[in-house]
């Protein structure tokens, strides 16, 4: 992955499934942006790859998976918003500045258990995913906001972030 | 992707920040392609990604606000205000920019060039 500028806060995480759900945030991001300036939705791995900072080769696998997962729809090497991908774009780009003070994803607090090794990475990861389904935009005991499909924030397993 | 092009320039991209803040003081409220045109405007070639990477950098410093604004016509699109704490931020740009063009010049003023050709 290349270094990002030093005026971005792009900063992936180290676990493969963390990456995951991050680089799904950051593209659908940037895709919902593009088409409010009136450029479109539709990106190829090299445009990611200015944007984001991820390398274009690894940028064709996150884009890959998106299509799996329903988010883009692909044309050879253009992807494209699904009408889901939308919604969820418009979704993370309006969480992500949400709450600055919380963790977005993968990125918790230097104290989180889960930064001790890419299993607790994973595990940590897994359960903010099964409380983020289970919890429809409640308020968890620790106070953090839960909300379908964002894997952002609260992650409600006892640990301060 | 029909992306803008910009002519070529001579400024550092380390005066983005500063341009940009310069873009946004012309209006209360600024989109982010009008703010990548009025920076080529003031001589720096940057483009969108360039614009998205800084912006959203400078809102997650609490230098800038933004929001959807829905359109009947078209897509939601995102325009960006500056904060209080912006407006202190700005100030110190066009401090620096003034400094950084009194600088270039003081040391333009006594230099001469020999045209060898």
């Amino acid at each position: 992955m290349n270094a990002p500028d030093d005026n971005t806060s792009i900063a992936a995480p180290k676990s493969s499934a963390l990456q995951m759900l991050y680089w799904r945030s950051e593209i659908l991001q940037v895709m919902y942006w593009l088409r409010g300036e009136g450029f479109g939705d539709i990106v190829d791995a090299p445009m990611v790859e200015r944007f984001l900072g991820v390398e274009a080769r690894n940028g064709v696998g996150y884009l890959d998976r998106l299509v799996e997962e329903g988010y883009l729809i692909a044309d050879g090497d253009f992807y494209a918003l699904s009408e889901f991908g939308l919604k969820q774009g418009a979704r993370e780009f309006a969480d992500s500045f949400s709450d600055l003070t919380k963790p977005a994803h993968g990125e918790c607090s230097d104290d989180c258990w889960c930064h001790a090794s890419v299993d607790e990475a994973d595990a940590c990861m897994a359960h903010r995913v099964e409380h983020n389904h289970a919890m429809d935009l409640k308020h968890d005991p620790h106070g953090h906001t839960h909300d379908h499909g964002n894997h952002n924030h609260g992650h409600g397993h006892g640990h301060a972030h | 992707m029909d992306m803008p092009t910009s002519n070529p320039s001579v400024l550092p991209r380390r005066f983005l920040r500063q341009l940009l803040f310069l873009g946004l003081s012309q209006a209360e409220r600024s989109y982010g392609y009008e703010l990548a045109e009025a920076v080529r405007g003031y001589g720096l070639n940057i483009d969108m990604a360039g614009v998205y990477r800084e912006l959203r950098s400078m809102e997650q410093k609490d230098l800038l606000s933004s929001e959807w604004e829905p359109s009947d016509n078209g897509p939601d699109r995102r325009v960006y205000m500056v904060t209080p704490l912006g407006r202190d931020a700005l100030a110190q740009a066009v401090t620096d920019l003034r400094l950084a063009r009194d600088q270039l010049s003081a040391a333009l003023e006594d230099v001469v060039v020999e045209n060898t050709a």
